[in-house]
């Protein structure tokens, strides 16, 4: 019997150890480096109790990187969505060459974030250098910089993400299309109903469980894993304006070496993600 | 039952494995510890040479065709001494160097031998492991090495690095270019560069590139102007910035003014020179040597446009050495030295494109030859004199970083030069409280 129990344990322990060795221990140790003052090199640290979850409130970037970063979930998650449920409802239709398409959107998915922001930051080259802007040339449109324009920067990444994230989330789509029983279109049909009527009124309603997933997990990706592209392509400019909360504490903490106050962006930043994951939770165990 | 005494042992096994490899880190390290330990104390009663050759490791940031110069260097320097065994290593470029160093310090995996910049002697001096290499190196080796490079990496008093290239910025500028504006000599003032400025711009071309990215670059070039107009950087004890004064506002003004005009690009492509975009730039001796040797441009250069005085941003890269035990330190030592000085060192810097730091490689024949057949260089290593370093603080990367994102918030119009000079002293009394 007392072997019986100690089993599972067993069993989970190796996965135990290295999650306590490789998570639970840096996560503490990040925790307790919020209350102390330390450039990562020094053999001392300082504390300095809640200074730096006060210092946030003052700090103009963290505040200014937390605003672009919303914005760019809210401008990149909506069009993200909307253009990925309409495509793959387009191509669940039976288009000629389904599968190869099907492949073509999927490609930005499987490409290194980094690798994309280089091939992008040549395309937003400015003037007559970027491969963007000799396109738009040739349709007469003129526009002379992206990355650098400080209006454009942050629309040129939210470009950018959509691009990236379309393929991942047809595939969802398409895989909650096919979940959907044919005999609702069938009857659909009989009682005289067309394409767009079926599409809102059959369509949207089966897929909201999968357009839900969808939406919670590009926020989540959007808010807080966006770092690469911006890394490659703008490094948080010009003036700031696609600074993004992952960039800034990056900033922070490896370009001015302050771990502590670092670790404190990255605690409030793990709070927002954890109190979004609560409400996901709850709204899917209703649905 | 039978399944489940399988999946018992299955567990034990992960476990056991997972406890194994453990043990086997930890076993290697022990016995590497025990083998170096009695090698040192051995070094004392036992006179004969070690068997074992010493190794030293070193990281680096050079590039591909300088990595490949340095390895046959070392291949040089091991034969003349084959008890010295050198694993050079191509670690990380630039700033990102720091944050590998960093992380290998906290794990006690630094390496003997540290290539880098100065302004990290603070923070690297904070970890308490570097070497005082003031006191390790010989009279006639600092003597050799001119005061302001070797200063460059002093930081409380303590000299804890030596000089291995210097750099200079100096005004590169496109012959062809000015020849077509209808310019005869390179500009020598503030005046004379923005009315060569207005007149070479034109359509997509600009007069000058001037950065204003927010990074060291920005921020290095804008204090050549700061120092021409004989402003200071640090206040008289280091306390505080010291350019928050009418000199400051000026160098600010007209450098930002400069872009703001349109004389200089808010955007670049892939190099501005090359793509002759701008006519003229702010850069290294080697960045002029691939424009005229690379891109075989018709390329001049000239000491920085002055205003109260001559000045120019003096850069070098310096060895850093981590404390470690004597041998290991002292063979260290041996491989600076003959990097640092003579012919070696003359034969780095000529095959680099970096300028010598050392008087003994300077006035070596080998390099004065090699001056003369390249006047560009001779060029370089005058600027050098009027060179001025950057203070190696710990602050420095932090009031660095205030410096150029106020330069390019200015540019934008977000903000005056005098509010943004308002904003850098603001950061500044937070970063030097």
């Amino acid at each position: 019997m007392n072997k019986n129990r100690l089993t599972p344990y067993l069993l989970i322990a190796p996965t135990f150890v290295l999650f306590t060795i490789f998570f639970l221990f840096p996560l503490l140790y990040s925790f307790s480096l919020t209350f102390v003052e330390w450039n990562g090199f020094a053999i001392d640290k300082t504390f300095v109790g809640f200074s730096n979850y006060m210092r946030l409130f003052g700090d103009e970037d963290f505040i200014n990187a937390l605003k672009n970063t919303v914005t760019y979930a809210l401008l990149t998650v909506p069009l993200s969505v909307s253009i990925s449920l309409v495509l793959s409802y387009i191509l669940d239709e039976k288009v000629k060459g389904f599968q190869a398409l099907k492949g073509i959107f999927f490609l930005p998915h499987i490409v290194s974030l980094v690798a994309v922001g280089v091939v992008w930051s040549w395309i937003y080259l400015p003037d007559k250098y970027g491969l963007l802007n000799v396109i738009l040339g040739f349709f007469g449109v003129e526009i002379h910089q992206w990355l650098h324009d400080p209006d454009l920067a942050l629309i040129s990444l939210v470009i950018i993400g959509v691009w990236k994230s379309i393929g991942y989330n047809m595939v969802i789509f398409i895989a909650g299309l096919v979940a959907i029983p044919k005999s609702l279109y069938e009857a659909a049909e009989i009682d005289g109903a067309q394409g767009l009527q079926r599409f809102v009124y059959i369509t949207l309603p089966m897929l909201k469980p999968t357009i839900f997933f969808v939406m919670v997990s590009s926020t989540i990706y959007s808010l807080f894993q966006i770092f690469d592209i911006v890394k490659v392509t703008t490094d948080g400019g010009p003036i700031g304006r696609t600074e993004m909360l992952v960039t800034y504490l990056y900033k922070v903490g490896f370009t001015n070496y302050e771990m502590g106050y670092a670790s404190a962006i990255a605690f409030v930043l793990f709070a927002i993600t954890v109190m979004i994951t609560i409400v996901q939770k709850k709204f899917i165990e209703e649905s | 039952m039978k399944k489940r005494v399988l999946a018992l042992l299955l567990a034990s096994i992960m476990l056991l494995s997972l406890g194994l490899t453990g043990c086997s880190n930890s076993a290697t390290s022990d016995s590497a510890a025990e083998t170096t330990e009695p090698a040192t104390e051995t070094n004392e009663p036992v006179a004969e040479p070690a068997q074992e050759p010493v190794e030293i490791s070193f990281w680096h940031g050079y590039t591909p065709e300088k990595t490949e110069v340095l390895d046959e260097m070392i291949v040089e320097y091991e034969a003349a001494n084959p008890n010295v065994k050198i694993e050079a290593r191509f670690v990380a470029s630039g700033e990102e160097m720091l944050q590998k160093v960093q992380a290998a310090l906290l794990s006690g995996e630094e390496p003997d031998m540290l290539w880098g910049y100065p302004t990290w002697t603070g923070v690297l001096a904070s970890s308490g492991k570097l070497l005082n290499l003031g006191d390790a190196m010989d009279p006639e080796w600092k003597a050799d090495l001119p005061e302001g490079i070797l200063n460059a990496g002093e930081f409380e008093g303590t000299i804890y690095s030596v000089p291995i290239e210097a750099g200079t910025l100096y005004l590169i500028y496109n012959k062809d270019m000015f020849a077509e504006a209808g310019i005869e000599n390179p500009p020598t003032t503030w005046d004379e560069l923005y009315e060569d400025a207005k007149m070479l711009t034109k359509g997509e071309q600009y007069g000058v590139w001037l950065p204003i990215e927010p990074n060291e670059r920005t921020s290095w070039t804008w204090e050549t102007f700061l120092w021409q107009n004989k402003g200071e950087l640090l206040n008289a004890d280091g306390t505080n910035i010291g350019f928050n004064t009418p000199e400051g506002l000026e160098a600010l003004e007209f450098y930002t003014s400069l872009v703001k005009d349109g004389y200089s690009p808010t955007a670049i492509g892939q190099d501005p020179f090359v793509d002759q975009q701008a006519a003229m730039i702010y850069g290294t001796q080697g960045a002029a040597k691939a424009y005229i040797t690379k891109y075989e441009m018709n390329v001049g250069v000239a000491m920085l446009p002055g205003k109260e005085t001559q000045a120019t941003a003096l850069g070098s890269n310096h060895y850093f050495m981590f404390k470690s035990d004597d041998a290991v330190e002292k063979a260290t030592l041996g491989f600076m030295k003959w990097m640092t000085t003579g012919d070696n060192h003359a034969e780095w810097a000529i095959r680099t494109g970096y300028l010598p730091v050392s008087e003994s490689a300077r006035t070596s024949e080998r390099y004065q030859t090699y001056g003369e057949e390249n006047p560009y260089m001779t060029e370089a290593a005058k600027a050098l004199t009027f060179g001025q370093a950057r203070p190696p603080i710990e602050e420095y990367p932090k009031l660095s970083n205030a410096i150029s994102s106020t330069i390019e918030k200015i540019v934008y119009g977000e903000m005056t030069a005098e509010e943004g000079m308002a904003k850098i002293q603001k950061e500044a009394d937070s970063i030097f409280k």
